[in-house]
């Protein structure tokens, strides 16, 4: 194990890189039209107004709670 | 042609106040009343405008989208296909966000860090906050103004306004009941 670098946030790591892997192989035009990508997910939120407030109560309380509660 | 050019200049104006909002709030940290009433002024603008922007033009009914979603999910389950295994994909990335940060939370350890904490350490830097707020903004932005029909337009006639873009199409079909996205740019919104 690196120094400084504890069992959660290798967690982590695995899951964002798993993450940023799929958000760029979906975004590959070739399979893009195939699977949806990042993109295609929030924009089919987009199409009425309850996914729409979904997506915007989630915004507000990422952004609160990264700007005004987290260092 | 002058429709054009202020919806441009629109969209200028608005990406201007972004990066200027972005740019002072950086130097204010989180425990500040500047950054709690700023933060709380944004929340509340977005949204105001998204509902007064969204008014009358989304492109269907919630409850018609809800039952596309209830549709596409039977599909899914009688005969999987490849574009509803993606998606299902994308759910996984979400639990599997949702279920580590909230284990991370309950067990409030040193070695088991929520992700706020994790990106705290990026925020309390003057660029990194600056960044992330942008990010966060523009964010917000598109969520208010993204995929609004033109004013007049019926729910679910497809006269979006929006542009379909790469990937813009592919779950219309698979949850929204027809695909119904036209040709455009992302600032056409700002209308």
């Amino acid at each position: 194990m690196i120094p400084g670098v504890v069992i959660g946030d290798v967690v982590w790591m695995v899951i964002g890189g798993s993450f940023a892997t799929w958000l760029a192989v979906t975004s590959l035009p070739a399979i893009g039209r195939r699977l949806p990508n990042g993109v295609a997910i929030v924009r089919h939120f987009l199409h009425s107004w309850i996914g729409r407030v979904l997506l915007l109560g989630a915004w507000a309380e990422v952004g609160w709670h990264l700007f005004c509660q987290r260092p | 042609m002058s429709r054009v050019v202020s919806r441009r200049v629109r969209l200028l104006l608005l990406g201007a106040f972004s990066m200027a909002f972005a740019a002072w709030e950086g130097g204010k940290p989180y425990t500040t009343t500047d950054a709690h009433v700023s933060i709380a002024v944004v929340i509340a603008v977005v949204v105001l405008v998204a509902l007064y922007s969204g008014h009358h033009r989304q492109e269907m009914k919630s409850l018609t989208w809800l039952k596309g979603m209830g549709r596409s999910i039977r599909r899914y389950l009688s005969n999987p296909d490849i574009q509803g295994t993606g998606a299902l994909v994308w759910l996984v990335f979400f639990m599997a966000y949702f279920g580590w940060d909230l284990n991370s939370f309950l067990h409030q350890q040193r070695d088991l860090p929520t992700l706020s904490y994790l990106i705290g350490r990026v925020t309390r830097y003057y660029a990194g906050r600056s960044v992330l707020v942008a990010g966060w903004l523009l964010g917000g932005w598109y969520l208010a103004f993204g995929l609004l029909q033109s004013r007049g337009a019926r729910p679910g006639d497809g006269s979006s306004a929006e542009v379909s873009g790469h990937g813009g199409d592919e779950l219309a079909q698979w949850g929204g009941g027809g695909g119904v996205e036209q040709g455009g740019n992302v600032g056409d919104e700002i209308a």
